[in-house]
């Protein structure tokens, strides 16, 4: 047996799309090539069954894990095309529902003084890439039913659950902050949680690339970082690293009744996620 | 299967694109559309007969499922869908029409225009090349699993000689689901590293040929 591609280049590109997600961008220029040449097509289709043996599937019509996701991945409307406030991830498929996303497309340049937003019609993610950020509640090692759909919530949680953060993300971002505030949070001295980068050192760090919907760092039991009441997440998305000061005094500038879910400034793309903790405080 | 039809909640939600209805469907039907457009169809063409023999290779099929769940999954198709009739007939009405709207589109180009024929498919059992090929592929595997450290290979043995979900596999091996979901995505990496050493894969003409013997596969 021997499988082989015209150049290196649709090799790794076959080769990465057989065994994890790739952006739209890589999986166009595979198509390109591979609809191009017969030859690359039967190596990809040999790849492809190599991979299903390992995977035990026998059937010729079995599509592998990694095309599977993929093309749900592709073909799940986004965000910005009416994404539900609830999803379930599909790492988490066996489980249950998870609660809501809130996708995005605004840019936001890191100008501490300059809170500029831009309409999300000016956003590139939907031609560029997809952009998610989903938070699921465990309890007793289950996932926690999302609230209503006509909530304003992502996820409703007690002290003592696991909060689990799923990501997508084909946008080519590079770095990543996920901070929690709760309630009145913005004042000196109030509650901060970190979510990533784990350890916090106060600045974002490098972001999982080509994802989709996969477990963003650990599960965070909601023990002595977190009260009861509402918790906002915040996420932001940037080219080039970004300091915690830098979000905090944007959020600064906002009510705490508007959501920021979607604002921007420049390269910099925000969302946000709310939950309500219950549960008596200490 | 009348997944749609016994929950509501689940039907509502799937019209109003909610991803986790969307995911519960896709996850429910793609084999049997994969299946379909893997095994052909016949339909009639210009008041003839025609059977479309199914896409035969790996890409071609990947591509046309997608572009039936892409339509399937739009607005208006969802919208179009009455909640009364079982999903998967109308998915796979889709899953046809995809097709045969696709096949037309492409008739000048050989490799599908020769999909097409007017008689029935002949019965297709493995060829002996074929079977070779599976041998050789089960050799391979085998090899590859005994190139893994312990935790590695009860990892493949749960995933996919069990066919156990990713959590399941994750509590038994006392990993995280990142940590499982990370080594999986790994496993395959590495067996296409291992495929790539051994001269199994590879591009151009000038790698290495396949030396089974050497690799101690042939007996």
């Amino acid at each position: 047996m021997r499988i082989r591609f015209h150049g290196r280049g649709v090799r790794r590109l076959a080769e990465r799309a057989l065994t994890g997600p790739v952006s739209p961008r890589a999986h166009r220029r595979l198509a390109r090539a591979l609809d191009g040449s017969e030859s690359d097509r039967k190596a990809y289709h040999q790849l492809a069954r190599l991979m299903g043996q390992l995977e035990g599937r026998q059937e010729e019509d079995a599509l592998t894990t990694a095309q599977r996701e993929r093309i749900l991945a592709a073909v799940t409307p986004r965000s910005a095309e009416g994404r539900p406030a609830h999803a379930i991830g599909w790492p988490l498929r066996y489980l249950a529902p998870v609660a809501a996303l809130l996708l995005v497309t605004l840019l936001l340049l890191p100008r501490p003084e300059g809170p500029e937003l831009q309409s999300r019609g000016s956003a590139r993610l939907a031609a560029e890439g997809h952009l998610g950020l989903e938070v699921t509640c465990f309890r007793d090692g289950k996932p926690v039913a999302p609230p209503d759909r006509t909530s304003r919530l992502d996820a409703r949680c007690r002290l003592d659950d696991e909060l689990q953060l799923t990501l997508t993300h084909t946008a080519g971002f590079e770095q990543l902050l996920v901070l929690g505030l709760q309630e009145g949070a913005r004042q000196e001295g109030a509650r901060r949680t970190w979510y990533f980068p784990v350890p916090p050192d106060g600045r974002s760090g490098a972001v999982p690339r080509d994802v989709a919907q996969e477990p963003l760092g650990q599960a965070i039991r909601l023990a002595v970082n977190h009260r009861p009441g509402p918790l906002r997440l915040f996420a932001v998305f940037s080219h080039s690293t970004l300091q915690a000061d830098q979000l905090l005094a944007w959020l600064e500038t906002i009510p705490d009744d508007q959501t920021v879910n979607g604002l921007t400034r420049g390269d910099v793309t925000l969302l946000e996620l709310r939950v309500m903790i219950e549960g008596d405080a200490p | 299967m009348t997944l749609l039809l016994s929950d509501r909640a689940l039907l509502d939600a799937f019209r109003d694109g909610a991803s986790w209805a969307i995911t519960r469907v896709y996850q429910a039907y793609v084999d049997p559309v994969a299946r379909v457009l893997r095994q052909g169809f016949s339909f009639m063409s210009g008041g003839q007969p025609v059977r479309f023999r199914g896409y035969d290779n790996s890409w071609d099929l990947e591509c046309a499922v997608q572009d039936t769940f892409s339509h399937a999954f739009s607005p208006a198709a969802r919208q179009a869908y009455d909640g009364v009739s079982p999903y998967g007939p109308y998915l796979m009405t889709i899953a046809r029409n995809q097709t045969i709207s696709r096949l037309r589109r492409d008739m000048r180009e050989y490799r599908r225009r020769t999909a097409l024929a007017a008689d029935p498919p002949p019965p297709a059992p493995e060829t002996p090349e074929q079977q070779a090929m599976r041998v050789q592929a089960q050799q391979l595997i085998q090899a590859f699993g005994a190139s893994l450290d312990g935790v590695q290979r009860r990892f493949l043995d749960l995933r996919f000689g069990e066919e156990q979900n990713l959590l399941e596999v994750a509590r038994q091996l006392g990993l995280t689901r990142m940590k499982a979901r990370t080594l999986e995505q790994k496993l395959r990496q590495a067996f296409v590293r291992f495929l790539r050493q051994r001269g199994v894969l590879g591009d151009g003409d000038s790698g290495p040929p396949l030396l089974l013997l050497s690799m101690g596969l042939h007996r």
